[in-house]
Order: C-alpha cells, then structure tokens, then sequence
C-alpha cells in the first residue's frame, strides 16, 4: 500500500465514524425489515423520482405493471393521469387530463397486446383504453339492469376482465352491483349489490378473478365496509365470505399464490390514517400485515386487525411486479408518489 | 486531494439526500367496555408488534420505558387516567392513548333531555346513566348527538344532597364536525323560590383544532348548594370556525354520560 491509499482509507473509516451513530442509533428506517413470515420487505419511501410541480399526483389510486415490465400509475391529478414509470422509479412517460375522477385501473393482455381499463368516479363511466391513453371503447350507467335512473347513481371504482373478455365493473361508491358484460360490452348480468344478507356487499371498492385453482375460478369482490371479501362464482352466485375484522380492503390483487390488498383504514382508529398491506396466502389466512399487528387466529378468523408502524396514511392499492416487489399508492395522503418494497 | 474532499461530500448526501426518516409506531389499542363503572372495571391494551413493549402510568405522567410494563389486563377500582405508549428499537415511540374511568356518583333517579337529531338519538333508559360510554367513536351508539341551537338536561337525585361536582362526558371529533359547545349552563332548583337558580358556568374557546378525544367536563358550583334536582343547559357551537374545513356550518354536540359528586 502506498502512502496516497493509505491516506483515502483512513480518510474513509473516519468518515464512516463520523456518520455511524446515525446508523447505529437506528433511527433510519432504511434497514427496517417490515411484514411477517415468509412475506417480508424493505421499504423504499423515495421510489419515484418525479418532481411533484412538474408532475404533481392528487389522489394514487391505483397501479399496475405491463408486458413490458413499466409500473403505470393512475391518479385524479388531469395534469397527468397516467404517469409510466421503470422498475426504478424513472419516468417514462405520463398521459390522460380527461379523467377527473380516475379511480380504478386494470390492465388485461387481449391476444398478446395490453389494454387499460379506467373507472372514472366523477364521470361515471368506464373507459377501455390502448396502454398509450386512445379511448376504444366506453361504457356508461348500466340502464339495463333496471336499477339506475341516472348516471350519478352509478361510482365505477373497478374492473376485472376474465380470460374470455367479459368485463365485471364493481359500481363501488354507486350501488354496489357487480355488472358483467360481454368483450363488446353487452350486459349479460348484474350480482352482489346491497341488501340483508350475506351474499350482498356494502362499498364493492374492488374486484379480482382468483385462477389459482384451474379448475373453479371465482371472483372476489371486496366489501370494504363490512371488513371482508366475498366470492362468487363467474356466473355471479354467491359462494362464501372471508372476513378480515377491522381492515377496510380495497382492491384484491393475485399474484402467484398470494392475494394482496391494500387496507385504507382500520376500524381500531378510523379517520386517522391506520392503514397497512394485507397479504393471504392461497387458502385465504393472512400471513402478513405490511406495517400492520401480526396475524393472529382464533379459530378460523383472524383477530381484528390494525396499524402497528405509522408506515402509510391511506394505502389505496398494490401492485406487484415480475421480481415480487410491491408498489403502494396511497389515497389522500399528502400527494404523496407511491412507495416500493423489495422482499428480503 | 479532491476525491479526499468529495467522498465525505458524498457521504453526507447519501445519508441526508436518500435515507429515509425514522417511521413512527402507530398507538396501541385500549379495549374496554366503557369509560365509567361501578365497583370494578379493566383495561386490555392490544399491539402485537414483535419487539415493541407497551408501557403505562396511572399517575397522569408521560408513559416513559422505565414505567409499568403491560402484560395483563390492567384493573381499575377508583377514578384513574391510563396513559399508553408503545416503544420499540428502530422506531420512534408512539403518540400517547389514554383512557379515563369513571366511578359511580350520586345515585341518579331520572334523566330528561331535549329530544337529539334523529340519527343519534337512542331509546335506552338512563342513556345518559347507564355506565356506557367513554369510546371515541360517534357511531358506537352510546352517543346522542345534537345540531340544535339549545340542549337542555335535567337530572333528578334519588334524595336531596350537598353537590360538589358534576361531570359531563362530551365527545370532541372535530375530523367529524364534533365540537365541544360554545357554553355549558349549570342550575340548581331552590325550593324556596321554586325556580331553577343559576350555580356554574362553563365557556369554551374553538380557536384551533383540538384532539379526538372524550371529554370529561367538570362543574362546580360557584356556591354551596343542596338540592335534588339539577339543570344543564348546553349550547352547541353554532358555527364552526375558519381554521375548520366545514367553517360555518352548524357543530355537532355528542354527550354520553353524567355524573354527579
């Protein structure tokens, strides 16, 4: 060793002393590892590197990945409401100002090419996109099934399209129907809805097709209100409940053998920005809560659940890419870009 | 040379430009029945974060590390104020919960009160006496809310007694448009006179937002008095400040429970 390098490394370990008690002291939650079991991250806060007065977001609602592994966000900002990340947080591109109340995003791949699905609160109406923002198609307020008289009874919050191209639209903040239409857009049926009983949902915020058995695919529909999920089959008849006590569930999201969803709020503390992440396993128990308590069973339910790390204000949805990381949009948080975890 | 100068340069960028703040943990959880009680009562507090220790004091203190340590139910006998606070290693402790409860006064035969908007009202017997009360949430169904100008309460003593205090639970969720009333009004009937006869006054500023929180407000009698029949007027804040996302508006007045000392 000559004596420059010498010099440069011992220069560097007093730097190292001098910015280690910040490190040890712990107060950094860079190496915070949060969730449980085998469903564990860490959490990248500063993910996007977007300028807000350059692209300012309102509301994050809702995200998903496409073919070509970009992250695109959907928020009510009509500055830009769809802004196209990479993996990294870099943006790509951004497009969309016509979309007021833009609420619910779902991308499906129709032989080989993707296409957007946004559900539009404020113009109640949902549109079919190109993944680069050409409207091809728009469906407004269900007349056809008898129980609207107008369009501001019908609150889109979601979509979810089978593999067949029917689309399933949850009038989540409307009446709470789940309507199912053909690829084209013809009415075929409407389900769930409110009502006594436990086949009916109240705030149907979200919706998704679980395919992880081949042989009976069913759709979950999220009653956000009521803290639960409820499936039915395709055709739309009621099969169970999965209660999830004191969590406000928005969206499902099924990836591999795991169901994510973002939880808005806790009962335990309402209005007070108690949300966390919810991840159930294929038999529907929850093994992980993402700033939330460890799960905990008694009998076959899960004991109420609620925030244990101030990590999000309102998470509103999650996406999960090609390599297992999760991106949160938040709703009403401060105009907050979404957050990235990566699993450890 | 320069390289010597940068790296410290690059050093401090890494550790103020991209390190994340320290996150918060959120509040435990307190679960009881109610906030009031006769004969005994207790406290479960929930928060199952591995690592985190849930601390209290009874004493009306800031819960620090080195006090109570909870791991069972806490039991209450006599009039106490828990205060609860999570700690844990890599995170910044808790916001202080706390809970009050509440014994059983002098023994009340009958509440009257003005009738409450239609959704709040509530048609148990003794609502205002039945020991039920003290959460925060408004839909708990304990409460009875009010978006009058005026309420009036009078409360009838199974015998005449010396009153050295009443106590008045009112719940403040402002997020809610929940407000503490603009005045609280205390009389006493005098039989002499047979009329109620003014005995406390209560005047409540709404000049920055307050905390989530019951509210347990007491009166004193600016006097000596004894007497078997009490009167309670309240009047709700009839237009909510400027600070308020809903300035203008008439306030809603939640009550739950009173007491009498």
């Amino acid at each position: 060793m000559n004596r420059k390098q010498f010099i440069q490394q011992s220069s560097l370990a007093a730097t190292g002393m001098l910015y280690a008690p910040n490190i040890i002291r712990g107060l950094k939650n860079d190496d915070v590892i949060l969730g449980h079991n085998n469903k564990r991250y860490r959490i990248n806060t500063k993910w996007s590197q977007l300028n807000a007065a350059q692209y300012p977001v309102k509301d994050c609602h809702e995200m998903v990945q496409d073919k070509l592994g970009r992250i695109i966000l959907l928020t009510n900002e009509t500055k830009n409401n769809v802004i196209i990340y990479d993996k990294s947080g870099k943006l790509l591109s951004s497009w969309g100002h016509e979309y007021p109340g833009a609420h619910g995003l779902t991308l499906f791949n129709e032989n080989g090419e993707d296409f957007l699905y946004i559900c539009d609160n404020n113009l109640h109406q949902v549109f079919k996109t190109t993944i680069d923002g050409k409207v091809l198609m728009t469906l407004n307020y269900p007349k056809e099934t008898g129980q609207y008289t107008k369009a501001e009874e019908y609150v889109p919050t979601e979509t979810i399209i089978a593999p067949n191209g029917d689309i399933y639209v949850a009038d989540g903040y409307g009446k709470d129907f789940v309507i199912q239409y053909d690829y084209k857009g013809n009415y075929i049926r409407h389900f769930a809805g409110r009502g006594e009983g436990d086949k009916y949902v109240v705030n149907t915020h979200g919706i998704c097709i679980d395919n992880r058995d081949k042989n009976k695919p069913c759709l979950i529909v999220t009653s956000r209100v009521q803290n639960a999920f409820k499936r039915y089959t395709m055709d739309g008849v009621y099969i169970d409940t999965i209660p999830l006590p004191g969590a406000w569930v928005c969206r499902p999201v099924i990836k591999g053998d795991y169901l994510y969803v973002a939880v808005l709020q806790t009962n335990a503390r309402l209005d007070e920005k108690s949300g966390f992440v919810l991840i159930l396993d294929k038999n529907y128990k929850v093994v992980s809560n993402i700033g939330g308590n460890l799960p905990a069973y008694t009998n076959k339910t899960p004991e109420e659940m609620y925030q244990t790390v101030k990590v999000f204000d309102y998470p509103h949805d999650v996406c999960i890419d090609d390599e297992e990381n999760l991106y949160i949009a938040q709703w009403n948080s401060g105009h907050v870009y979404p957050y990235k975890l990566s699993p450890v | 040379m320069i390289k010597k100068l940068l790296l410290p340069v690059f050093l401090f960028l890494i550790q103020h430009c991209f390190s994340q703040p320290a996150f918060q943990l959120a509040p435990p959880i307190l679960k009881y029945k109610s906030g009031f009680f006769s004969g005994s009562t207790s406290l479960e507090i929930v928060f199952n974060q591995p690592g985190a220790e849930v601390h209290y004091t009874i004493n009306g203190n800031e819960p620090t590390e080195n006090d109570r340590l909870y791991t069972s139910e806490v039991v209450i006998t006599q009039r106490t104020q828990v205060k609860v606070k999570a700690f844990a290693k890599n995170f910044l402790h808790s916001e202080t919960v706390k809970a009050t409860f509440i014994k059983n006064g002098k023994t009340i035969r009958d509440i009257k009160y003005s009738k409450p908007n239609d959704a709040y009202a509530n048609s148990t017997a003794d609502i205002l006496n039945d020991n039920i009360g003290g959460i925060t949430n408004y839909r708990s169904g304990g409460w009875l809310g009010y978006d009058s100008d005026t309420v009036t309460i009078t409360v009838d003593l199974a015998k005449k007694e010396s009153i050295n205090n009443i106590l008045i639970s009112l719940l403040q969720d402002e997020n809610s448009w929940i407000f503490l009333p603009e005045q609280v009004l205390l009389y006493y009937f005098n039989d002499k006179q047979k009329a109620f006869l003014q005995a406390g006054q209560e005047i409540f500023q709404h000049n920055s937002p307050g905390p989530k929180q019951c509210n347990l407000q007491e009166i004193k009698p600016a006097q000596k008095i004894k007497t078997d029949k009490l009167k309670l007027v309240l009047l709700p804040l009839k237009k909510i400040p400027d600070w308020h996302n809903g300035k203008g508006n008439h306030g809603w007045l939640f009550i739950d429970e009173i007491k009498v000392y």
